[in-house]
């Protein structure tokens, strides 16, 4: 389960959380805030040992770093309607125009709200080198940096998940060690973001920045009482770390990153490795189908082999017997058939003599070992002879072999019929 | 060792297991399969034995006296040409004793018959309707177990119809 390690760095204080990740669920498990010196060099050796003492602690798999509005330029620009992709590749170009140095030296991100036919560009960007900074001091500490977000931005994700609300609108603050970072709303998109410093009249500045985002005024962070009460604030204690890993495990729609393309972790494409295994799988499957099949029969035959010796083993005796018994059997059988089938001419001969009627005469004669019998002769009428022959219980199946041919009131006739067995 | 080789080594392997699948484990297994079912039978067939185990040694007493008194009726020369001579003998003499007139007599072939082979004689030849009855009638009463395979009785002469051409074919039973 991956430990992530949120991360926001104040200008007095540094804040930290550590969560526990599975999926999308979120288990936080601590949260402190430790106050920094105001000097750069001390301020980061600080960073550095609470760090190394996080690490050595929670060992978290990586860190997910939030930064101050004002280390960003974030412009609301006019852009044709485009995919996701153009619009990046289009707005390097166009920001030229706004950032004082060249794209390059930027990281910037965006997000995109459809207006007409156009597209309204909420984009921010940061120094490459602002960043770089963060990275190599806690790449030093020996932490992988996975994510480097606008902390505002953030804290607002979370404060549209507490609300509830479906389409806010107004103004956001987030009151910070020194200053208040302002989002105006609309949509439950942020339009605008501008950040004041701590000795300005906040007052003042929301009184100007309402005017072009009418509606509910949230705030979290420590905000002065009166003030909070003059705008009627809806008031979250959102912790900025814990906004800051929720925003970066959940990838919401306000989604901004700004971590160097260098340092984003390649997702593996798992697909051929898939692929690839399910096919070694399938081969596997065939090879063992045979093997186990051969295994199988093997293995039956053997069994009965054993179960076949084991018999013979035992009843020897019986299987012998049994085996001279089935022999005489079958010898007797062959004697019966030929003996029952040896007279069967001499029957058909005498049930003839017995059934042909005396006003006819045969002249031909055929019986063969299958019992068909051919019988030709002369009759005064060959239907008598028929029915004769059909009520007789030894002949079956008579039929006419060739046509009656009648002359001088005598008809020649020709029959065949079969043997009934017995 | 790179990948490739490793690549090559695996699908020699998996070619090597398919070959000998396809050439020795499925021929094996299609000879195994018709031995099971060979074997099965036997093994069904033993238990058999084992189950009427109790009535065997009656059945082969029953089953052997009934042979010897059929036996006695059999072609005994100890080979087919002899048993063959001995079967033209004894139906020379019939049909000499009936008055037949034989005008051709031949042995035919020996057929197995399991344990016993059939002795075919065919002959051919002219007699009256009371001379071939006797002739059937001494077949049938014959101490040698005689079987009239083919019988074909037919007029040739419409003047004189007494006289009748007859072909049969007669056979013995001998025991190898």
């Amino acid at each position: 389960m991956p430990r992530l390690l949120g991360l926001d760095i104040d200008s007095k204080y540094i804040r930290m959380s550590v969560a526990d990740r599975r999926l999308k669920r979120i288990t936080y498990l601590r949260s402190e805030g430790i106050g920094i010196s105001a000097d750069r060099e001390e301020g980061n050796k600080a960073l550095t040992e609470v760090l190394q003492l996080w690490k050595k602690n929670y060992a978290p798999s990586g860190v997910v770093v939030g930064l101050s509005l004002n280390l960003f330029t974030c412009k609301l620009l006019d852009m044709p309607a485009m995919g996701r992709e153009d619009m990046r590749k289009a707005l390097a170009f166009e920001l030229e125009k706004h950032l004082p140095l060249a794209v390059d030296e930027y990281l910037f991100d965006f997000l995109m709200i459809r207006k007409g036919t156009g597209m309204k560009t909420l984009v921010c960007a940061i120094k490459k080198e602002a960043v770089s900074a963060v990275v190599k001091l806690i790449n030093d500490v020996g932490m992988e940096v996975l994510s480097v977000r606008c902390r505002v931005v953030d804290v607002l994700t979370s404060m549209m998940e507490i609300s509830g609300e479906k389409n806010m609108k107004g103004i956001f603050i987030l009151a910070t060690d020194d200053g208040y970072e302002m989002a105006g709303i609309e949509d439950s998109l942020p339009r605008s973001m501008k950040r004041i410093s701590a000795g300005a009249d906040l007052a003042e500045a929301l009184d100007v920045f309402r005017k072009s985002y009418p509606g509910k005024i949230y705030c979290s962070g420590p905000v002065d009482q009166l003030i909070a009460e003059r705008f009627a604030m809806t008031k979250s204690q959102i912790t900025v770390s814990n906004a800051l890993i929720f925003s970066f495990v959940q990838r919401t729609r306000l989604n901004l990153e700004f971590i160097p393309q260098e340092l984003i972790r390649q997702k593996k494409d798992l697909y051929p490795h898939i692929i690839g295994g399910l096919a070694v799988a399938a081969l596997c499957l065939y090879l063992l189908t045979g093997f186990v099949a051969y295994y199988k029969e093997a293995r039956a035959l053997r069994r009965i082999e054993s179960r076949i010796e084991t018999i013979k083993s035992t009843a020897s005796g019986v299987i012998e017997a049994r085996k001279k018994l089935e022999a005489l059997q079958d010898d007797r059988k062959t004697l019966l058939a030929f003996q029952n089938s040896s007279n069967m001419a001499i029957r058909v001969l005498k049930e003839l003599t017995q059934v042909v009627p005396d006003n006819a005469w045969i002249i031909n004669l055929v019986v063969d070992e299958k019992g068909f019998v051919e019988l030709e002769g002369f009759s005064r009428k060959t239907s008598d002879l028929i029915m004769a022959l059909d009520k007789s219980k030894l002949f079956k199946n008579i039929a006419f072999a060739a046509p009656i041919l009648s002359r001088d009131g005598e008809e020649r006739f020709s029959l065949k019929f079969e043997v009934r067995e017995p | 060792m790179n990948r490739r080789k490793y690549i090559l080594l695996a699908a020699a392997l998996v070619m090597t297991l398919l070959l000998f699948q396809t050439y020795v484990l499925t021929p094996k297994s299609e000879t195994m399969r018709e031995e099971i079912q060979v074997k099965s039978a036997t093994l069904q067939k033993y238990e058999t034995y084992l189950e009427g185990s109790a009535i065997t040694d009656t059945e082969i007493r029953t089953a052997g006296e009934e042979m010897k008194a059929v036996e006695k009726k059999l072609v005994k020369e100890s080979s087919e040409f002899l048993a063959a001579a001995r079967m033209q003998k004894e139906l020379s003499e019939l049909t000499q004793n009936a008055g037949l007139n034989i005008q051709n007599i031949r042995p035919l072939n020996t057929v197995k018959a399991k344990t016993f082979f059939v002795i075919p004689v065919y002959f051919e030849g002219s007699g009256t309707i009371k001379q071939i009855g006797d002739f059937l009638n001494n077949v049938e009463k014959h101490s040698v177990l005689l079987k009239i395979e083919k019988l074909s009785i037919n007029v040739t002469n419409m003047q004189n119809p007494r006289e009748l051409r007859f072909k049969m074919q007669i056979s013995g039973l001998g025991k190898s």
